[in-house]
């Protein structure tokens, strides 16, 4: 039983992403209104008061196409890629060119492993202005075509998500995988290094580095990781309560 | 005419589909896991819903034993709340043997744990549960002794969610291994959600458990040497246990899988004592390094190269797990995604997992018992109540869906644990699972399968169990089988002893060696196909 956060650091960019696609009318000057209360606790990470909040907001207002995007990212964030992905298309439903909600769409059919579906969202989508400065769109690219088991396009879609944000460690996670898959094993070790540098606290970098290492019979360092991972894990399973 | 059809069907399509038909009702079983559930959203009404195969009258034919919950918050057991005995007629009939054998227990129940502990010849039952475990010596004549304080299992302050029996010295005595889960307190558990909209706490909220290793005294009673043997050493949140020998040492070693938390393989070092190495042999966390909310497990060769791999169930968008043992130095590999796994089960939350190859063509197929959590359906835009899932293993590497074939599987609920024997003595094996709030479902097999042999031990200085014998059958040609005699595996569940094989085509084995945990290697004579074969163990002649 779990509710997560998949791709760190996406928040603060969907909610961003989200406003920008708000209609006319709303500005940060206004009192603040049920939806802005909404992405508020969105944003402060208080999921069930936001929870509470949208549904009301969505049932009072059905034709609020941003509220239903709130939504689904809010499902998004807790996990629930299904209903994310069911709240993303009735806000496209009532505006079909919400680009936010296309790729987050794209990117939850991505998680759900509903990979014909996400191909063809995020083929859609790449062809666009938006599409091909998108991030976190490029990312869950990499991710399908890992999972489709095309290592070589995988590396290459992460390859130009690290070009759009040499900082992005999730970027560089992906593409030390498809190295990995690639054999390219000495490559790949890098790419790992720089995605736990950049996101410390994902514990999926530190465990691709730990299996790397093995490959590489670096024995030292896989020690390494393997106590940083055996630490984090014993705070986590020892802490009572977040 | 069985074996027409078994031959032109394999012949015809290189493998049979795999069958089940739903038959609790027509063979007796009528039991609803109870979990006590009051809408104030304790935990452990989630949890509950362990069973174990059990041949407590070494009749010969597997019975069933059956756990249930109680009344919450007071933990204790009221009127239909009691654990349950069935007792199977050898046909798969079941008679309802609970008040007889003295087994309907106290306070909430979890998991049975099965095994002839004693060396007497009739297996004994553990149970574990919140805040008080059982234990109960089956006295050979249909009844059992609870014995739970004289053996040094009173008072327990523990969640314990699963158990497995193994003799972790190999001194021919079975000890035991209880998985704990969260310090958890109805007294003062806090509630979690909103005001109106309350639903149960993320395992987070809660403290985890160190797990427990107890030791055979040999006199009836155990030792906690937990601490002793480097068991304590981490903290978990554990549910399920499968236990098998994955370094190819001789000693078995424990694969414990926690909630929200990396899994744990304790390596038992043959010493008293275990390191815990799931991280540094590559079965701690899956291939996205996220740990995932596991539940069930089993741990068994599944592509019969002498190693057993893992499969673990997890929660909707974890995907379950398949770790491939390579063997030294690097070990398990998560195989899930090349193995199809991973795909084909993002959308399940699953706990029981059962591997057993239910069409008999010499690759272990996987079973697994599956529901989301009630009310969940809200949150996620899905049906809360799943149906259960059983995957063909093509080659060893790949598994396929083959539900599809058996319409009794699509019936959805809260299923909980899973077990497999051939209930009815016809070769095939069947499954039980048990579901909360709704009936057990008996999945009578029904799948025009392949010849088989299966193995009942008899240890003489091993374990009188056999558990922890490695048996390997090769047949014309050069294929070679592999089996573990484990009663530890599932989600809270207690496994078939018995040790089977399927051979497909082959009406013959050509040679059959057993690897006792004593050490002692055994050839078996050759003594044909589908049928039991009773070996004792025997030291080879000098």
């Amino acid at each position: 039983m779990t509710t997560r956060f998949v791709i760190v650091g996406l928040c603060s960019a969907v909610l961003a992403l989200g406003q920008a696609a708000a209609p006319p009318g709303t500005s940060a000057s206004t009192p603040e209104t049920p939806r802005d209360q909404a992405r508020r606790l969105l944003q402060q990470g208080r999921t069930l008061e936001a929870e509470q909040a949208l549904a009301k907001l969505t049932a009072s207002n059905p034709s609020d196409n941003e509220a239903w995007f709130l939504y689904g990212v809010l499902k998004y964030l807790t996990g629930y890629h299904d209903a994310a992905v069911q709240h993303f298309e009735t806000s496209l439903a009532l505006h079909a060119r919400n680009y936010p909600a296309r790729s987050m769409r794209a990117i939850c059919l991505v998680q759900l492993g509903r990979l014909k579906a996400a191909e063809t969202s995020i083929k859609e989508l790449l062809i666009t202005p938006e599409g091909a400065a998108d991030l976190d769109l490029a990312i869950a690219h990499s991710q399908l075509l890992y999972e489709n088991g095309s290592f070589q396009r995988a590396y290459d879609e992460a390859a130009r998500a690290t070009r759009l944000s040499l900082s992005n460690g999730m970027a560089h996670y992906w593409k030390a995988r498809a190295l990995w898959k690639l054999n390219r094993l000495q490559d790949a070790i890098p790419e790992a290094k720089a995605a736990a540098a950049l996101t410390p606290q994902h514990s999926g970098s530190h465990s691709l580095l730990l299996t790397l290492y093995r490959a590489a019979g670096l024995a030292a360092e896989a020690q390494q990781e393997a106590d940083w991972l055996r630490s984090f894990e014993e705070r986590r399973a020892k802490g009572a309560g977040k | 005419m069985r074996t027409l059809l078994v031959l032109l069907t394999l012949a015809a399509t290189g493998a049979a589909q795999i069958r089940f038909e739903e038959t609790s009702a027509r063979a007796g079983l009528k039991v609803t896991v109870r979990n006590g559930a009051t809408g104030k959203f304790h935990l452990v009404e989630l949890m509950p819903g362990g069973l174990a195969v059990i041949d407590f009258d070494a009749d010969g034919c597997p019975d069933l034993f059956f756990t249930s919950g109680a009344a919450l918050p007071g933990l204790e057991k009221t009127s239909g709340q009691e654990n349950r005995l069935y007792r199977n007629d050898c046909r798969g009939n079941f008679t309802d043997v609970t008040a007889k054998a003295g087994v309907g227990g106290s306070g909430y129940s979890m998991a049975p744990a099965v095994a002839d502990f004693n060396n007497d010849g009739f297996p004994d039952l553990f149970v574990a549960g919140v805040h008080r475990n059982l234990l109960y010596r089956n006295r050979g004549d249909g009844t059992f002794d609870d014995i739970t304080a004289a053996a040094g299992f009173g008072g327990s302050k523990n969640w314990s969610i699963a158990a497995g029996w193994f003799d972790a010295d190999n001194d021919g005595w079975l000890d035991l291994f209880v998985s704990n889960y969260v310090h958890w307190d109805p007294a003062t558990e806090k509630p979690c959600g909103l005001a109106g909209q309350l639903f149960y706490c993320h395992p987070d909220q809660y403290a985890g458990q160190t797990h427990q290793l107890f030791r055979n005294n040999r006199d009836g009673t155990f030792t906690d040497i937990s601490a002793a043997s480097g068991i304590s050493r981490v903290t978990g949140k554990g549910m399920g246990v499968a236990i098998a020998d994955y370094d190819g040492d001789g000693r078995m070693d424990v694969l414990v899988v926690n909630d929200s938390l990396r899994s744990f393989l304790f390596r038992n070092r043959g010493d008293g004592k275990f390191d815990e190495r799931a991280l540094e042999d590559g079965i701690a966390l899956g291939e996205n390094g996220r740990p995932i909310a596991s539940m069930g497990v089993d741990f068994r060769d599944l592509d019969n190269d002498g190693r057993p791999d893992a499969v673990v169930t997890g929660m909707v968008n974890d995907s379950f797990q398949y770790f491939h043992n390579q063997g030294a130095p690097l070990y398990f590999e998560d195989a899930s995604s090349a193995s199809g796994l991973a795909l084909a089960t993002r959308s399940l939350t699953g706990w029981g997992a059962v591997v057993a190859d239910f069409d008999n063509d010499g690759w272990k197929d996987l079973f697994f018992a599956n529901s989301h959590f009630p009310r969940l359906g809200s949150l996620m835009g899905l049906k809360a109540q799943l149906p259960n899932r059983v995957f063909r293993n093509r080659d060893g590497g790949r598994f396929e869906d083959a539900s599809a074939a058996s319409p009794a599987l699509a019936s959805a609920a809260f299923y909980r644990g899973a077990v497999a024997a051939d209930f009815d003595g016809d070769g095939r094996v069947d499954v039980v699972v048990t579901a909360l709030g709704s009936p057990a479902q008996l999945y009578r097999n029904t799948t025009p399968a392949g010849h088989w042999l299966a193995f009942k031990l008899t240890g003489t200085r091993s374990n009188r169990d056999g558990i922890g014998a490695r048996i390997e059958v090769e047949l014309e040609g050069g294929r070679r089988l592999y089996n573990h005699a484990s009663t530890a595996g599932g989600y809270a569940s207690s496994q078939d002893p018995l040790v089977r094989f399927g051979l497909g085509l082959a009406q013959a084995a050509k040679a059959i060696r057993i690897h006792w945990p004593s050490g002692i290697t055994q050839p078996v004579p050759i003594t044909g196909v589908d049928r039991v074969i009773r070996v004792t163990e025997k030291a080879p002649l000098p």
